[in-house]
């Protein structure tokens, strides 16, 4: 049995207690693998678990090694991880978000009847923005993470979240909508004509109404009047919508329940926008202080052999080499010999500089606050195999 | 080596952590080493890089960052801003639109609303004689391609009004070979690649921004050669026997050998797609933001005419 650190025993008790776990973070860290490699631990430990991606990129495939991903949820193969060595106690599903078609779902869902239906779908201004805008993919991961969360099917969602400012986005998202469908302020905009000569919307209120005209002047009459027809065509799908933002809103800042990391490398830019995060998960009273340092240096303690010269290795190694090489028959080394010790110098430099953006990262969270740190690797992981040797630096236990 | 004298709008994107914001200070650094008036724009970022490389607060008018150099941020609001007084002249009117309340949840809330008045921005900006060049600092790929197709959108949706109209003009100019192109920023790895890639093919395949060219970030200088790795498999083949310290040093060179045929593949896979003259690698650069743009700013004005 391994011991494992305050920070790795932490991340397992987040997996084996919470049920939603939402990593965030800037781009270019490693997020998506690692929400794959927390799902996995957990399926091993026995939740049922699910793995989410909202990024577009569209990684999560790859590293899981399934061919693709869909807006269904899809089993990960018990043969993937007997194949490694490992019997899951639990499941693994993953699901990569398609904004559209979580779209069509939710008015399927929602709508009391045929008319309201297709009176949605067939708005132009909803074909138009239910695939393709940002905002739009914000509200839809927040009704599919209501939706997950609510089926039963699953005990542990693991949500991977797009790059820092989307993330920022997202979280917002459900409150946003919540705010938007307060329903004095859309009855302010959603009354229908009381003469009902046309089918559209008139504010009753004298400054309204001139804010109205001024805004079609603005943005066209024919734009007002196809967002209005759209809002319209939602009235009565508002009830609903709000409920669900006011759940999801309420899970996010759900101590028992949910635990945000914040994933991020021991680049400068990339240690800022943690910092930057964790400060954001505290003002909105999230629960964060869980950070996972990915890409980080394996030689922080390396010595030089010589410290005056800095050089790493000392006459007797760099004999000992030259001997071990003339023996397979390469003469005259001390070329490759000095530009060995150059890179490793620079890598330990390196190295050095992680560890220090390390304590740093410590320093500012606080006691509380725990720092998981996995080292970096060449070559990128999208084999299972690569995903297990990561929960063996997250979670200490042994890999396969 | 890629020519940025010749257009005068660009955007430069990539996935997240690519070195956007790096290559854009650094194209307008050697920009205006050469005597070109600069327009860096960042948008509508809640917390804006160019303070980190010029110091300073960033803002929505356009400040002086350095010599020939300017820098702004569009954020949302102060878009929305110009974009009602570009088609309103009258100012009580504008403040009238602008402070009502459920206007602006209206208008936050409703999908591509944002979009299109940030987009709206560049455009105007791009007309501007006061600059030579704009570097537009876009978002991450992904949200980058669903920015760009609001215009086009906004242009099926909206069969005539000032919303079309400005969505046209925005789509023509940006879409304009003469005005505008598309900079990637990627980083090696076989994946980070592959999503290069697939944006260019969306891209071109959408008629977006015609593409200028790619940046391949972390690029890892030439330390180890070919023949050092054979030397390096020798080594390799008995590890046990090695001394602790020699084993470490050979273990890293490894890694290092690996890493650099790793760029080496994608560098050739970029070039193949994007062409051998429009495909640029920029090494790995330690040292603080300043540092790393000014040493990006002398790499990149090589290839400027």
């Amino acid at each position: 049995m391994l011991e494992q650190s305050p920070a790795q025993l932490e991340l397992s008790r987040v997996i084996e207690e919470r049920s939603l776990v939402v990593c965030v973070g800037s781009g270019g860290v490693g997020k998506t693998t690692t929400a794959a490699a927390i799902g996995i631990q957990a399926a091993i430990e026995g939740r049922k678990a699910i793995v989410v991606t909202i990024d577009p990129a569209r990684r999560l495939a790859n590293s899981l090694g399934l061919e693709a991903l869909g807006n269904d949820e899809r089993p990960i193969p018990l043969a993937k991880f007997t194949d490694c060595g490992v019997e899951p106690k639990g499941s693994l599903h993953a699901m990569m978000l398609d904004t559209r078609k979580t779209f069509d779902e939710v008015i399927w869902r929602v709508s009391p009847d045929d008319e309201t239906r297709s009176r949605v779908l067939g708005n132009r201004v909803y074909r138009h923005i239910s695939d393709t805008l940002s905002a739009s993919h914000d509200y839809m991961a927040s009704e599919k993470l209501y939706d997950l969360h609510t089926s039963g099917r699953y005990d542990l969602v693991v949500l991977d979240t797009p790059p820092m400012k989307n993330a920022l986005d997202f979280l917002e998202a459900s409150g946003r909508l919540s705010r938007f469908l307060d329903e004095k302020i859309v009855g302010w905009f959603l009354r229908p004509h009381q003469d009902g000569r046309k089918r559209g919307l008139q504010l009753l209120s004298g400054t309204g109404t001139l804010v109205y005209r001024l805004l079609g002047n603005v943005f066209g009459n024919q734009f007002l009047d196809e967002i209005s027809e759209f809002f319209l065509a939602f009235r009565d799908l508002l009830a609903g919508f709000r409920e669900r933002a006011e759940v999801v809103s309420g899970l996010l800042r759900n101590r028992q329940q949910t635990r945000f990391v914040v994933v991020c490398a021991p680049q400068s830019t990339s240690m800022e926008e943690a910092r930057y995060f964790h400060a954001q998960l505290m003002e909105r009273s999230m629960p964060g202080g869980l950070f996972i340092v990915n890409q980080v240096g394996r030689y922080p303690d390396s010595q030089p052999a010589d410290e005056s010269s800095g050089r790493y290795l000392g006459d007797e190694e760099r004999h000992w080499l030259a001997d071990r090489l003339a023996n397979a028959g390469h003469a005259s080394v001390p070329a490759f010999i000095q530009r060995l010790e150059t890179h490793f110098s620079r890598t330990v430099a390196r190295s050095v500089d992680d560890q220090r953006a390390i304590d740093n990262l410590k320093s500012f969270a606080g006691r509380q606050a725990s720092v998981c740190t996995v080292p970096r690797l060449v070559d990128d992981v999208y084999d299972f195999e690569g995903l297990l040797a990561i929960d063996g630096h997250l979670f200490g236990l042994e890999s396969s | 080596m890629i020519d940025l004298s010749l257009r005068r709008l660009y955007f430069v994107t990539g996935k997240g952590g690519t070195g956007k914001t790096a290559v854009c200070v650094g194209l307008a650094r050697a920009l205006a080493r050469r005597g070109r008036r600069v327009l860096i724009l960042e948008v509508d970022a809640p917390r804006p890089n160019l303070p980190s490389y010029f110091g300073g607060e960033s803002s929505y008018e356009p400040r002086v960052l350095a010599p020939r150099i300017e820098g702004a941020n569009i954020d949302f609001f102060s878009a929305l801003r110009s974009y009602v007084e570009s088609v309103v002249p009258v100012k009580s009117i504008v403040r009238l639109i602008l402070r009502n309340k459920v206007v602006r949840i209206f208008l936050t809330a409703t999908p591509g609303a944002r979009e299109l008045v940030i987009l709206s921005r560049i455009w105007e900006h791009s007309f501007d004689p006061r600059w030579d060049h704009i570097l537009v600092d876009l978002p991450a790929s992904g949200h980058a391609v669903a920015l760009f197709r609001c215009p086009f959108l906004a242009q099926q949706t909206f069969d005539r009004g000032p919303l079309r109209e400005r969505a046209q003009e925005i789509a023509e100019r940006f879409t304009d070979p003469q005005v505008s192109a598309l900079l990637f920023c990627a980083l090696p790895g076989e994946m980070p690649i592959n999503e290069t890639l697939e944006t260019r093919e969306q891209i071109v395949r959408m008629g977006l921004p015609p593409v200028g060219g790619v940046f391949l970030n972390r690029y890892p200088d030439e330390q180890l050669t070919a023949g050092d790795e054979e030397l390096l498999s020798v080594l390799a083949s008995r590890p046990d026997e090695l001394p602790g310290r020699v084993r470490e040093v050979m273990e890293a060179g490894l890694e290092m050998r690996r890493e650099q045929v790793i760029a080496d593949q994608g560098l050739a896979r970029l070039r193949e797609i994007f062409g051998s003259d429009s495909t640029q690698s920029l090494p790995i650069l330690p040292g603080t933001h300043v540092q790393v743009s000014d040493a990006l700013s002398l790499m990149l004005s090589g290839g400027m005419q």
